[in-house]
């Protein structure tokens, strides 16, 4: 693990990192918009603003603020949110659960989901079911995720009551129940680039000697698939699902708002509308500190995985 | 999609982030003052005692302090965790005595006001309501330098004279003192509050309203059950109330529709109609004191005319803005004042005639008329109006390019007067004109007029005198005087006075919503 391209990987993501870092408190703090005009309102007196802007070190050079912030959040103190007076920590651990329940279900939804239909695909490469297979899920892509999630919910949660129109429920259960139909949204939206990753793996698997050994040997076709095939195409697939990590975070933003899941998406949309800067900075580095560490984690288990990658060739691209 | 290098890496990062910023401007309730208004819409009888309401909003409570508060978010538990010493009648116009026994006593020509409290009331701990927590409660408030400490501004006093008399002092005879003791600025809270940090106190409130906190998990849900020592008998019916946040609009009212809440708030108004029909849900808009209204920055050369500002308002067909954006759920504007705002007047408003503004624009210095940049955020509504606008400008010769930013942004633009023409709005906190007339007309009262740098000395006099005067009959002349001139001059152009729109089940009884925004959740009950 410890070969040269390991390393250079992890350089790769430790400066993705920091580049993040900055971007975000550039970017919340160059956007127009004074925080404290955002907080206090169109009725609130200059004084009340101004008296605010100094308790929040608004009128200190951006370079100065910049430094303060980087040597708390080192230490794990990213502030305390403006517009809520409490830490920007605990405001994130309070609202973390929904958000990692939610991608959980979608990650184990796009599994279920891709299985199947990259089988049924893989079958028989170029037939009428393969294009079926291949262009459907493809509607997913086109398909805007709040309107899909509206339909969704006037037809599973208004009309039949199977599921809530929204929310999160108060125990596990209902918890999971409120689950379904925002990590079908989210699945749906993945599915594309799993099901066609998982199709390719299996046809090439399908094509490999040992298979055409086993099929030699008399192994029935669903024990080939099952045993032969499916095992090592599911590496690539899953390496897909990994990387898109920060697509499916990132699209986990959006349902969140339109199921009124209470998780960390829906904290950063209304931080960023409050302009409650130390929240969206928070919120941002420990996103993206997830999204680039799922992606670093998962190159790394390819690599281990893989030998020919040990020697720093990029290949399986 | 399969990013590796850093760069794109990062880039994937910051684009989630930013597109949420996007999304989060597109879908965002409109910063604006809170308040609504309300003609009730009754359901059911008497409300029977027990059960609980589920309420969804837009966006979370962020703070239990009523110092603190600033949205309608932040503002709807106060009235039900503290009382004030008064409280908005029913309509929503007056006010009636709360903690305070009556309305209290003027002496020294209206500059010392003392107000009886009552004997049998207690906070939520079991002690009881004294002179010194009121006088603790209105100092914190006024002193506080928050956004709404304005409202206690015009006071120079507060002292306990005995435990169930408080004694008021103003610098000048106020008619709003009263008003703004009903605000929720001015919540009783207990003295020094009881020993505790801000912070320790307000994550375990004691109050004296009809709810205590029951549990509150921010940007979730907030809970609040019966005070069961609250001194108002067989109030509240309810065992509970609960506010969920749920963001967006349509799973709000796919909410109510399903059984999952009871009411919500911020309805679409195209669905108002629709809705309203229902047999387990109806819907209703409720008058309030929200105005939205075209402000004319005066540092703008064409705006310093006001020839060219009355052509602006004699161009525009309010009522077909008001009818495509409100779709029935307001009326077109014609005063600054809203209907549902005490003082309110019918000034003589110059019916929409193109002709009419041609010829007014003729007797500007700007008479082919002139290219300008309407600033707008971006709400759906706003930019409906802006089309509008812009159309409708056109047949004069302006020329409107409108600029969009976003809701968090807007304030901070007009507040640095860097527009030429802008879509605002305005609500207000009390049912009295002064705050709203004080902050968008006075040149002096920190909003700069509004951020339009109007100043007309007739004006200010006509306010102040209004505000420093006790005779009922004296303030309408002085306030119709005020509304007279604005539609001459036109510093700000009203539009449309907006209603505030709810969606209920049927179950809930006694459902009303007051020209301030607030429902009186004592009040109400649900039918098991």
């Amino acid at each position: 693990m410890a070969a040269p391209s390991a390393r250079r990987r992890l350089a790769r993501a430790l400066v993705a990192v920091a580049l993040v870092v900055v971007v975000t408190f550039l970017f919340i703090h160059i956007v127009p918009g004074d925080p404290a005009r955002a907080i206090l309102g169109p009725q609130a007196s200059p004084d009340a603003v101004s008296a605010l802007r100094d308790r929040l070190g608004l009128d200190r050079p951006l370079l100065a603020q910049f430094l303060d912030y980087l040597s708390h959040a080192v230490r794990g103190d990213l502030g305390t949110s403006v517009a809520e007076g409490v830490s920007v920590t605990s405001l994130m651990v309070g609202r973390a659960a929904p958000t990692v329940a939610l991608v959980l279900c979608s990650a184990i939804l796009t599994v279920v989901l891709t299985v199947p239909l990259a089988a049924l695909a893989a079958r028989r490469p170029g037939s009428l079911v393969d294009h079926a297979v291949r262009t459907v899920p493809l509607l997913g892509l086109g398909l805007p995720a709040f309107w899909f999630a509206l339909v969704l919910i006037q037809v599973f949660a208004v009309r039949l009551g199977w599921f809530p129109a929204g929310g999160y429920g108060g125990s596990p259960l209902q918890s999971l129940r409120a689950l379904v139909l925002p990590a079908l949204v989210t699945a749906v939206s993945i599915l594309p680039f799993t099901v066609q990753s998982l199709r390719v793996a299996m046809i090439e698997a399908a094509d490999a000697d040992f298979v055409a050994a086993a099929r030699a040997r008399g192994v029935p076709p669903w024990r080939v698939l099952r045993r032969y095939v499916f095992r090592n195409a599911a590496v690539p697939a899953v390496v897909v699902l990994g990387l898109n990590m920060g697509w499916l975070v990132g699209n986990t933003l959006i349902v969140e708002k339109v199921f009124a899941i209470p998780g960390v998406g829906a904290l950063l949309v209304d931080a960023t509308l409050s302009r409650d800067f130390p929240v969206v900075q928070g919120l941002a580095l420990v996103i993206a500190l997830l999204v680039i560490g799922t992606n670093l984690a998962t190159e790394l288990v390819r690599i281990g995985l893989d030998p020919r990658l040990r020697h720093g060739k990029e290949s399986l691209r | 999609m399969l990013a590796t290098s850093p760069w794109k890496r990062a880039l994937l990062a910051v684009t989630s982030v930013v597109a949420v910023g996007l999304v989060a401007g597109c879908g965002g309730a409109a910063q604006a003052p809170d308040a609504s208004g309300g003609v009730s819409a009754t359901a059911g009888g008497t409300p029977g005692a027990g059960g609980d309401l589920v309420l969804v909003q837009a966006k979370g409570t962020k703070t239990l302090d009523p110092v603190a508060a600033v949205s309608p978010e932040d503002i709807a538990p106060m009235y039900e965790l503290y009382d004030t010493l008064y409280r908005l009648s029913d309509d929503g116009r007056t006010l009636d005595p709360s903690l305070a026994t009556a309305a209290p006593v003027a002496s020294a020509g209206g500059t010392v006001w003392t107000i009886g409290l009552r004997t049998d009331a207690t906070f939520s701990d079991g002690t009881p309501v004294t002179a010194a927590d009121v006088a603790f409660s209105l100092d914190r408030a006024r002193t506080s330098k928050s956004a709404f400490s304005f409202l206690l501004g015009g006071i120079d006093s507060v002292t306990a004279s005995d435990e169930h008399t408080v004694v008021i002092k103003t610098p000048e005879p106020s008619a709003t003192l009263v008003p703004a003791l009903g605000s929720w600025v001015a919540s009783i809270l207990p003295k020094g509050l009881a020993g505790k940090t801000d912070d320790a106190f307000f994550a375990a409130p004691v109050g004296s309203g009809p709810f205590v906190l029951g549990t509150w998990e921010r940007g979730r849900s907030l809970r609040l059950t019966k005070n069961a020592r609250y001194w108002q008998p067989g109030k509240p019916y309810l065992d509970a109330i609960q506010w969920n946040t749920v963001p967006d609009a349509n799973t709000r009212v796919s909410q109510v529709q399903g059984g999952q809440a009871d009411v919500a708030s911020d309805v679409p108004f195209s669905q108002v109609a629709s809705l309203k029909a229902g047999s387990a849900v109806t819907a209703g808009t409720f008058p309030a004191t929200y105005t939205s209204m075209l402000i004319f920055n005066q540092r703008h050369a064409p705006f310093a005319d006001v020839h060219v500002r009355r052509a602006i308002a004699r161009a525009l067909d309010r009522e077909a803005i008001t009818k495509s954006t409100l779709y029935g759920a307001g009326r077109p504007a014609c005063s600054l004042l809203p209907p549902a705002m005490p003082f309110a007047a019918t000034p003589a408003c110059p019916p929409f005639d193109v002709a009419a503004a041609k010829a007014e624009l003729a007797r500007s210095a700007f008479p082919q008329g002139f290219p300008v940049e309407l600033t707008i955020d971006n709400l759906p509504e706003s930019s409906t109006t802006a089309q509008i606008i812009q159309a409708e400008l056109a047949a004069i010769g302006v020329t409107v390019k409108i600029k969009v930013v976003d809701s968090g942004e807007l304030y901070t633009v007009y507040g640095q007067q860097a527009y030429q023409m802008g879509l605002a709005a305005w609500a207000s906190d009390i049912p009295d004109p002064d705050e709203q007339l004080s902050f968008i007309l006075d040149p002096e009262a920190g909003g700069n007029a509004y951020y339009t740098g109007y100043s007309d000395a007739k004006v200010t006099a006509l306010i102040k005198q209004a505000r420093s005067s006790l005779d009922p009959a004296a303030r309408t002349a002085a306030y119709a005087q005020v509304q007279d001139i604005v539609v001459q001059d036109v510093p700000q152009l009203p539009l449309s006075y907006r209603d505030n729109a709810y969606v209920w089940r049927r179950s809930v009884q006694q459902f009303a919503v007051n020209p301030m925004g607030v429902i009186d959740l004592a009040a109400v009950g649900v039918q098991e």
